[in-house]
């Protein structure tokens, strides 16, 4: 991580910068390219779209990749989501609550509008899967 | 020093303020050590009147940078209040003159919101947009001007995209329809050519910090100002011959006047340099996909380049771009996501005005400078890029 992050911003938290940064769980660090469910939530035009592609057997999520453009609330989102959603049983993830994002990140109220994103997301992933298992 | 190593910050903000000169730090401080010098430069004893010379010395030297008379130029907190003053001031003047004003839809908030305060108070605001250049098609302001027209407010050189307004045709028109005209020249005074014998603008504004002086000082040079022609906006003393009033700020007032005295011998190097700069920064965007110019090629101040790269979120960019200091959009609005409303003048969309992104030079900005800044800028698009979601259909 660039040093420069490490400074205290008046903007982001240091544990937004943190994730912003990392980009452990980028489709284009660490691509997924076959067999996989994909979902999208967003819109281009409003420079804030979501592509996740995941991996699942019938117990869980094996691994979870994001695509996006966004700012950097959006993109620091998708990294704390992806990481708490891989290796995840599907039974948990109702248990993922985007919403606990607005206190963790500190995502300012005008911004809301990302968690609709998020929990679109969640949404579509759990719909997806209970269909895979029944 | 070039290329990714580079571990300190790099400034490329200078629209938003230029780093204040060792010379006028140097002077500031003299003057705030210098234990006879301290007085209220409005006290009449020998004290208050050697402080009043130092003012009127720096007066002196900021109205030569603009050939004006020293007589037409009075001190404010900065181009903020001489816009204000010169607005507000002036309409609620002459009001009797019409209540019709112009103005541009691109201009600073310093001014537009002026206008907005003036429109509640039952003026009416013409606000004429630009082309998708930035640059206002004299046409429109021909055309705009009525009978009850009292006053037209456009800038010199916008602070978003450097578009450089012809403020002498502009003037002539104004002065040939008896209309005042006012320039808010924050972002032109010290750094490009200024006359006011040559130019008839009736007023001015002038900022200190954006001419390497030190901030929260600024001027409104008002042509002809012993025939009062504007309302003061604060009350409560006679300073400034009644139309700004309160106490002087001795030192920073100092450090304007020398930084004036410093632009008079720089201006012409440092045009130079801004020259050099820019074309240097376009040379080596030259080629590269999908990054356009956002504003005018020709009659662009070419310290301030500002650049979109579509597909690419702005917020983020700038993030990656740290310790890169550049900027979205003006400063004043730069905490507010709401997109730069300049931008969205010249026809762009949400999400290309998104993607866009202010350098502006300083006279320390080096070539060297500015080819760390595009690697890193070069190199965060591509990684903004590179997680681009794919195979939509949107």
């Amino acid at each position: 991580m660039n040093d420069f992050y490490k400074k205290k911003h008046d903007v982001y938290s240091l544990y937004l910068i943190e994730l912003f940064a990392r980009s452990d769980y980028s489709d284009a660090e660490d691509p997924i390219t076959t067999n996989h469910y994909e979902t999208f939530a967003g819109d281009i035009n409003d420079n804030s779209f979501i592509q996740i592609k995941y991996i699942a057997d019938e117990k869980s999520i094996k691994k979870i990749r994001y695509r996006v453009i966004g700012c950097p609330y959006l993109m620091a989102s998708l990294e704390w989501l992806c990481e708490n959603l891989e290796d995840k049983y599907i039974n948990d993830i109702e248990k993922i609550t985007p919403i606990d994002l607005m206190e963790i990140l500190k995502i300012p109220s005008d911004r809301r509008s990302i968690i609709l994103l998020l929990e679109d997301v969640v949404n579509d992933i759990r719909l997806q899967l209970i269909k895979k298992t029944t | 020093m070039s290329g990714n190593n580079r571990t300190r910050k790099l400034y490329m903000d200078g629209a938003a303020t230029m780093p204040t000169d060792p010379e006028v730090i140097e002077s500031m401080l003299a003057c705030l050590n210098n234990k006879e010098l301290f007085a209220n430069p409005s006290s009449v004893h020998i004290s208050g009147r050697d402080a009043m010379q130092k003012i009127e010395k720096a007066r002196d030297q900021i109205s030569t940078l603009i050939n004006a008379n020293k007589e037409d130029l009075i001190f404010t907190s900065g181009a903020t209040e001489s816009n204000n003053l010169a607005i507000i001031g002036s309409a609620k003047f002459r009001a009797d003159h019409g209540k019709h004003l112009i103005t541009m839809t691109t201009e600073h908030k310093a001014v537009s919101g002026p206008f907005d305060y003036l429109e509640e108070e039952g003026f009416e605001v013409t606000r004429l947009r630009p082309g998708t250049d930035g640059l206002l098609d004299i046409r429109q302001l021909k055309k705009a001007i009525r009978e009850d027209t009292q006053l037209v407010s456009i800038m010199h050189i916008n602070n978003e995209i450097g578009a450089i307004q012809n403020i002498s045709e502009i003037a002539s028109i104004c002065k040939d329809q008896d209309v005042l005209f006012h320039c808010d020249a924050a972002q032109s005074v010290g750094k490009i050519s200024i006359d006011l014998i040559e130019l008839p603008i009736d007023l001015l504004s002038i900022s200190a910090h954006k001419f390497y002086g030190p901030q929260g000082i600024g001027a409104l040079f008002i042509r002809e100002a012993h025939k009062v022609k504007l309302l003061p906006i604060t009350h409560g003393g006679e300073q400034e011959m009644w139309v700004r009033p309160g106490t002087l700020p001795l030192h920073q007032i100092i450090g304007f006047g020398v930084a004036a005295k410093l632009a008079m011998t720089r201006m012409r190097e440092d045009l130079l340099l801004m020259k050099d700069l820019s074309n240097h920064f376009f040379e080596k965007i030259r080629g590269l996909p999908d990054i356009f110019l956002n504003g005018p090629d020709k009659s662009r101040y070419p310290g301030i380049i500002n650049i979109r790269a579509p597909g690419v979120n702005g917020e983020s960019l700038l993030l990656l771009l740290e310790p890169l200091c550049v900027a979205q959009g003006s400063a004043c609005n730069s905490r507010n996501s709401e997109p730069s409303f300049v931008l969205r003048e010249l026809g762009l969309n949400d999400h290309e005005i998104q993607s866009s992104v202010r350098f502006s030079f300083t006279r320390n900005t080096t070539r060297d400078d500015v080819d760390f800044a595009l690697e890193k800028y070069i190199s965060a698009v591509n990684q903004l890029k590179k997680n681009y979601p794919s195979n939509t259909n949107e």
